[in-house]
């Protein structure tokens, strides 16, 4: 299905308005703080030995006779990693997450920026190692289109632990998951910051979980661990119920703002394009 | 407490498979969830009650169970009652007087019918029941009967009548149910007859095995007992006045439960209350008042309304209904000899005032002879014959004087043409020895059997025949002479003898044909239609005009036919005064209210309630 010519007609268009709205700030140049061979002017140093004497500044030193040399910004293209929940609780939203993550993969690749793709449940397994360009795109589509809900749970902390532990370059992590971890995620979140790596949450919710609409005597079953409960829910339980995944969403919200980590919510019922434009017209993936 | 129908705890083997059902049905249906630890986060607050909800099935289960229980248990009928248990006879009062409102705004015969309902209500039916009301008969309504709702239904059928109380009537149903008994056994096989009753009658005291009730309390009221009118003679100054040749006499008596003397304005309308043609302001004491006696002008024949102008308990009785009726005078001829002089001076004493005789030659109605052939004259639908002679159609044979014709033996006293007469005082000398034809109705004998008075028809004709010699008995210079003769006339031509314009509830009045039932069709003042063939209608139960029609057939000839309004009013002392002030509740004891088994079918349904509320709860949250 993400392989179908419609679908990845409608990527292109969702490509096409990415590069109006960012005006083509989006092409492999993103800047860094590094120092380097760069064309734009970022500072001036004292000229130590061995230093390129083609960055001394021959004007300062005709003014000040003292050899300064000029440093420029480094410039590097952007590595963008998905990190995509793959645990059984997201079984019911799969096609949905595979929609966005191949809608910012197609925007990620068709602008000259790395691209991996990783499935998060129990462990991190990878679904699209580092790629780049254009031709990546069909192998990333089936690559998403082949990746199935997995494990048993979702564990963010090992998850995250383990794709550091892979060295990766800095870059921007999007995270697309339901973040219903009974374990938290805040810990996790904060470690890939710890990393350097720019990460960007992104919520993807069914409309069953926002609210209740069950009455009566129920076995509840959770879907990652199979544990049942018997609960009688009326009103006062489904409101309460409401109101705690609605404290925990906000509380993500607030996490993730207070950590400078970009933040989305979506729901399935909600065309995929509006959320992707919805996340370019704020400016991009970056908090 | 013992089971009247303990087969039913049969029933009780519901509850197995109502254990099976229920503990299929409470297998909630599974719910797959992302966000368990969300669950586990709302339903934090809720752990305590989670006992209370494990031990909810189990405690729904516990009262579907106690709700079988309570319903097996309410068929199996139990009963705590140790005491006798005798077939009930619930008669309920519903004469004239309950009617009357009480403080609570509903009339005391709708008390005892709810006083009723809740005995009735509280049987366990292991013996029968029955109602009927009583007024002045017994209507039995449901006969013994172990049927609750159709004996409740019976209750709701009693309606409350004009009627005043006859005890007599509650002793009769007694003597019916068996004299005294004989034996504790055969007592305790007779049925409790229980009377619900305001006691507004004289001798409640005297109905001995009766059960009584006491409904109602004392009552300020004022009603009619007696209304009357009467046409006035004429007045012999031979004035012309019509009003004055239309007066009426009203005479009516007042009764009044009040402790003070209470003024009343009464009130005589024709037709309606609308057309009121003389009000009397009278004072009623306390008690039963003194009678009041008018003179009302304008009046002549027509429907006439007395209506009390007062508020009270029973209203009622504040209103008399009364009928004149057109008298036409009979046309009467004399035949005799001698004495036609004494027969002509009878027919115009009651013709020059009263206008009720006219004396004729020719068609007449009636004839008058005394000895003479009636062969010789025109023939009359109806004769009076006095000193019989010769051959005649009234009589089959007609021997000699009889000598000890001196005692006088009445058989029929209250026959409409002696009723008013006093024939013992009679001398019937000259009677002879008569043989009447069949079918004749001898209303007065010698000691030897002689019939001295009869009354016999032939062909469309019909005849007194009175035997005896008038000149030598002296009987026309006798005070029962025009009396007699007025009777005979009235009832030949059908006539009521006596002219009460306003009879009293219950009155059943004489058909009057010819001494034969007669086909009669009385329409009451609701509309409702009786009919009959009897010699006495049906008794008049209601306050107001009604209509009489009734015929006799071709046989009796026209004095058979007759149509008259009949007005309905007034009411006994007792029932006007309404005081029961002497009428003590001496019914034995009663379970009154709901049985063991209502009880238990109202905790089953209780209960179900409960259970519903935690289905509910179960399946809607």
């Amino acid at each position: 299905m993400l392989t179908d010519p419609k679908f990845i007609q409608r990527l292109e268009m969702l490509f096409l308005l990415a590069r109006k709205i960012l005006s083509g700030s989006l092409k492999a140049d993103r800047k860094t703080r590094k120092k380097g061979s760069g064309i734009l002017f970022a500072d001036h140093a004292d000229y130590h030995f061995g230093d390129d004497y083609r960055n001394i500044d021959w004007s300062i030193y005709g003014r000040l006779e003292e050899l300064m040399i000029k440093l420029f910004e480094r410039e590097e293209d952007l590595t963008v990693y998905l990190l995509i929940d793959l645990s059984p609780s997201m079984q019911a939203k799969r096609v949905y997450v595979r929609k966005l993550a191949a809608a910012l993969g197609y925007i990620a690749l068709s602008n000259s920026d790395r691209l991996a793709m990783y499935a998060v449940s129990d462990r991190l397994e990878t679904i699209l190692p580092p790629a780049h360009g254009r031709a990546r795109i069909f192998p990333m589509l089936r690559a998403l289109e082949a990746a199935a809900c997995r494990g048993r749970d979702t564990d963010f902390s090992s998850c995250f632990r383990s794709f550091q532990a892979r060295r990766h370059r800095r870059g921007v992590c999007v995270v697309i998951s339901d973040f219903f971890t009974p374990g938290g995620y805040l810990d996790a979140l904060k470690y890939l910051r710890w990393t350097k790596q720019d990460v960007y949450c992104l919520q993807v919710l069914d409309l069953d979980e926002l609210t209740c609409d069950w009455r009566g005597d129920v076995t509840l079953e959770c879907v990652e661990t199979g544990r049942l409960r018997k609960v009688t829910i009326g009103p006062v339980e489904a409101a309460r119920y409401a109101r705690t995944v609605a404290e925990w969403n906000q509380t993500l919200r607030t996490e993730c703002a207070r950590r400078r980590i970009g933040y989305a919510r979506a729901t399935i019922d909600v065309p995929f394009e509006d959320v992707i434009q919805r996340i370019l017209r704020r400016g991009g993936l970056v908090a | 407490m013992t089971l009247l129908a303990p087969g039913m705890l049969w029933w009780l083997a519901l509850l197995v498979p109502l254990a099976a059902l229920y503990l299929l049905k409470v297998r909630p249906r599974r719910q797959h969830t992302t966000a368990w630890f969300l669950w586990d986060l709302a339903l934090e607050e809720r752990r305590s009650s989670v006992l209370l909800r494990r031990l909810r099935d189990a405690l729904s289960l516990l009262l579907m169970a106690l709700v079988v229980v309570a319903v097996v248990l309410a068929l199996a009928r139990p009963s705590f009652s140790t005491g006798e248990q005798r077939d009930l006879i619930l008669l309920v009062d519903n004469s004239a007087s309950m009617s009357a409102n009480t403080a609570s705004g509903h009339s005391r015969l709708d008390e005892a019918r709810r006083t009723a309902a809740k005995i009735l209500r509280g049987l366990d039916m292991t013996h029968r029941a029955s109602v009927a009301s009583v007024a002045d008969g017994v209507r039995f309504r449901v006969h013994l009967s172990d049927n609750r709702r159709e004996l409740l239904e019976g209750l709701e059928d009693i309606t409350p009548t004009d009627l005043p109380m006859s005890t007599d009537a509650v002793r009769e149903l007694l003597a019916s149910g068996g004299a005294e008994p004989e034996g504790a056994e055969e007592a305790a096989k007779r049925p409790r007859v229980i009377l619900l009753t305001d006691g507004c009658f004289a001798d409640h005291h005297t109905l001995g095995d009766v059960e009584l009730i006491r409904i109602g309390e004392p009552a300020a009221n004022i009603g009619i007992v007696t209304f009357d009118l009467f046409p006035l003679p004429v007045a012999s100054n031979g004035a012309n006045d019509t009003a004055d040749t239309h007066r009426l006499g009203l005479y009516f008596h007042l009764a009044s439960s009040h402790d003070t003397p209470v003024d009343v304005d009464v009130l005589l309308c024709r037709n309606s209350r609308d057309d009121v043609i003389k009000v009397c302001p009278v004072t009623v004491g306390p008690g039963l008042g003194q009678p009041e006696l008018f003179t009302v002008t304008g009046g002549g024949p027509g429907r006439y309304v007395l209506a009390l102008d007062v508020d009270d308990a029973l209203p009622e009785d504040n209103r008399a209904f009364a009928v004149v009726p057109r008298r036409r005078p009979v046309r009467i001829a004399v035949r005799s000899g001698v004495e036609t002089f004494f027969l002509a001076r009878c027919v115009e004493a009651f013709g020059s005032d009263l206008a009720d005789m006219q004396l004729t030659r020719n068609r007449a109605e009636v004839v008058l002879s005394c000895g003479q052939d009636i062969s010789d004259g025109e023939e009359a639908p109806a004769e009076i014959i006095f000193r019989p002679s010769g051959t005649s159609p009234f009589w089959t044979s007609l021997g000699e004087a009889d000598a000890s014709a001196d005692v006088t033996r009445v058989v029929l006293s209250e026959h409409p043409a002696v009723r008013y007469c006093d024939l013992s005082n009679v001398t019937f000398s000259g009677a002879r020895r008569i043989e009447p034809p069949p079918g004749a109705v001898v209303i007065a004998t010698n000691a030897r059997g002689v019939p001295l008075l009869y009354r016999c028809s032939a062909g469309d004709r019909s005849a007194y025949v009175v035997n005896l010699d008038p000149v030598a008995s002296e009987f026309f210079l006798s005070a029962w002479f025009p009396v007699l003769v007025h009777s005979m006339v009235n009832d030949l031509t059908g006539r009521p003898l006596v002219g009460r314009t306003c009879l009293p509830p219950g009155t059943r009045m004489a058909v009057n044909a010819a001494g034969r039932a007669a086909a009669w069709t009385l329409t009451a003042p609701d509309g409702s239609v009786r009919k009959g063939q009897s010699t006495m209608t049906a008794p008049l139960s209601q306050r107001g005009f009604y209509r009489l029609h009734a015929d006799a057939g071709a046989a009796a000839g026209s004095a058979a036919r007759q149509q008259r309004s009949l007005g309905v009013g007034g009411s006994p002392p007792a029932e006007v005064l309404l005081n029961n002030d002497g009428l003590a509740d001496s019914a034995g004891a009663l379970r009154r209210g709901s049985t063991p088994g209502q009880w238990l079918l109202i905790a089953a349904v209780l209960l179900a309630c409960v259970e519903a509320g935690l289905y509910h709860r179960r399946k809607l949250g």
